[in-house]
């Protein structure tokens, strides 16, 4: 393996380049200089930040700590998906983080321990990045199944109370709008599955292949990848569905008008 | 099956232009009993609670003070889906299900397991008037005043013995209209189902009604026979109503 290793001066360099998009937005009246600052030193800040922890973590190789290092990445996955959400709900945290959890952790353990067959199975090398990837996508399919099943809700709130009122269950009654919402989470990740390498190189193999992998190598683990990436968002959007579908509802089975 | 409401309130806190929590007060003080095999009207002005008092019955909401009993077993000791199965309820908006005609006829004999062919869905839709459509059409193919009747059609598949009835003829035509009143008076007669029929229109009460009483501002301002409605109302708010002046 060999690759080209970048030193300070190198991200000295690209910071000068930001200068142009500062400066465009400037001269064009965007109006967005301070958006791009920000984000520029954001970037530099929290990358350097994750930079640390990872070698630190990396030079660990204890395995308890790697995994609550992959603990605090699901409730921080949990959080980032309810802060989403413009009405509080409560017990919402624990149900998105729990569904997260799910999602990733039997893709992870998949991926980890039956294909992969990583040697100790805590190797951070692998288990980090893969439970970054897996947690990300598990959370924005639990956030954008909730979003899309209030938004469901509210629109089609007369069907559910018809249901209701001819004596179906809670979820016999909100059952076609859990699938509409099922379906719309997941899409994104199918799709990527559709044009994957036709439009863009994921973001993983184009750094294994500039790390050196040979590109046949690096196509293999991103095949995998994709298909433990549509798990984890499918089973972190049923269990995050099946699990709040019941905050619609108070407890005589009547459509909550206040949660929506 | 007999329906009473003792002292039953309903609030309602909305949030005002100023961002402020507001109180409003829905239905004040509610006290009535339907009998167990009539037609009994609730006429009122709109936005005077009618929808609000009918979706307490379906237990579709929750009164905040009071009770609502059913021959006399207080509505909370009873399952909602037990209560609904008997009280059916049929919105002001169609509110079907997506898919086909039939699709939404069957709905209810599919929850209880019971048999549902297309010789019933087809008698269900003579009933209501549409003697001619296809079971197989898309309920959006269909107009407001033909979905409403659909829904209609959809409770009876569950044979209630009691129908809530919110504004059901507001999406018909005059002669619609009529034809789907006298037919919930067969429905109430023939099939012994009590009907409570909510609407802002007084012939559609004095046309079929044995009982009527009146909603105003979320009080009951006139409750008795039909009759007696008309011929000798006791209030000046009814006098004024059913000069249609309110
Ligand atoms: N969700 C709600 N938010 C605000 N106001 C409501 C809501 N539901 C009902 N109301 C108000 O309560 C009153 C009674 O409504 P409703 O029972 O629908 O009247 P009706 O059926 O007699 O026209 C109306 O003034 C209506 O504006
Ligand atoms: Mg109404």
């Amino acid at each position: 393996m060999e690759f080209i290793s970048l030193d300070y001066y190198d991200v000295l360099f690209a910071l000068f380049l930001i200068l142009i998009p500062i400066g465009i937005s400037f001269k064009v009246r965007l109006g967005i200089e301070k958006e791009i600052l920000i984000g520029t030193v954001r970037t530099f800040i929290q990358l350097m930040i994750i930079g640390y922890i990872l070698k630190y973590i990396f030079d660990l190789k204890t395995w308890y700590f790697i995994l609550l290092m992959v603990l605090i990445m699901a409730v921080v996955a949990g959080y980032n998906a309810v802060k989403r959400q413009k009405r509080k709900i409560p017990g919402l945290f624990s149900i998105v983080t729990i569904s997260i959890f799910l999602g990733s952790g039997i893709a992870m353990i998949t991926l980890i321990a039956l294909i992969l067959k990583v040697e100790p199975w805590y190797k951070p090398q692998y288990l980090i990045p893969v439970s970054g990837m897996m947690l990300a996508s598990a959370m924005n399919g639990a956030a954008l199944a909730i979003d899309r099943l209030m938004g469901e809700t509210k629109n089609r709130r007369w069907e559910i109370e018809a249901a209701l009122a001819l004596g179906a269950s809670p979820f016999k009654s909100i059952n076609p709008l859990l699938r509409e919402a099922a379906r719309a989470a997941m899409m994104p990740t199918i799709n990527a599955m559709m044009i994957v390498g036709i439009v863009q190189l994921p973001g993983m193999m184009s750094g294994q292949i500039i790390g050196g992998v040979e590109p046949v190598q690096s196509v293999r683990y991103q095949i995998v990848i994709m298909y433990m990436l549509t798990t984890s968002v499918t089973i972190s959007c049923i269990s995050v569905l099946f699990l709040f579908y019941r905050k619609l509802f108070t407890k005589d089975e009547q459509l909550d008008l206040d949660v929506l | 099956m007999k329906i009473t409401i003792q002292n039953v309130w309903k609030t309602k806190s909305i949030e005002a232009d100023n961002g402020k929590l507001r109180e409003l007060k829905l239905l004040s003080d509610i006290n009535i009993e339907f009998c167990g095999s009539c037609i009994q009207a609730i006429l009122g002005p709109s936005g005077s609670g009618k929808t609000t008092l009918l979706r307490l019955i379906n237990k579709l909401d929750s009164p905040d003070k009071g009770h609502i009993l059913i021959d006399d077993v207080p509505i909370n000791s009873i399952p909602p889906r037990q209560l609904r199965k008997d009280i059916g309820m049929v919105f002001q908006v169609p509110a079907l299900f997506r898919g086909t005609i039939f699709n939404n006829l069957s709905f209810g004999p599919i929850l209880y397991k019971k048999e549902f062919n297309t010789e019933q869905a087809k008698r269900l839709l003579k009933i209501v008037g549409l003697n001619d459509i296809d079971l197989s059409r898309d309920i959006d193919s269909l107009s407001v005043g033909q979905q409403q009747r659909i829904s209609f059609a959809r409770s009876l598949a569950n044979e209630p013995r009691v129908l809530l009835l919110d504004e059901p003829t507001s999406a018909l035509d005059p002669s619609a209209a009529n034809n789907l009143l006298d037919l919930i008076k067969k429905i109430n007669k023939e099939m012994g189902v009590s009907i409570i029929l909510v609407s802002h229109i007084m012939e559609h009460a004095q046309r079929i009604a044995d009982f009527i009483c009146l909603l105003v501002e979320g009080r009951i301002v006139e409750n008795g026979t039909a009759s007696s409605f008309f011929k000798q109302p006791q209030t000046g708010i009814a006098q004024k109503f059913i000069r249609g002046e309110l």
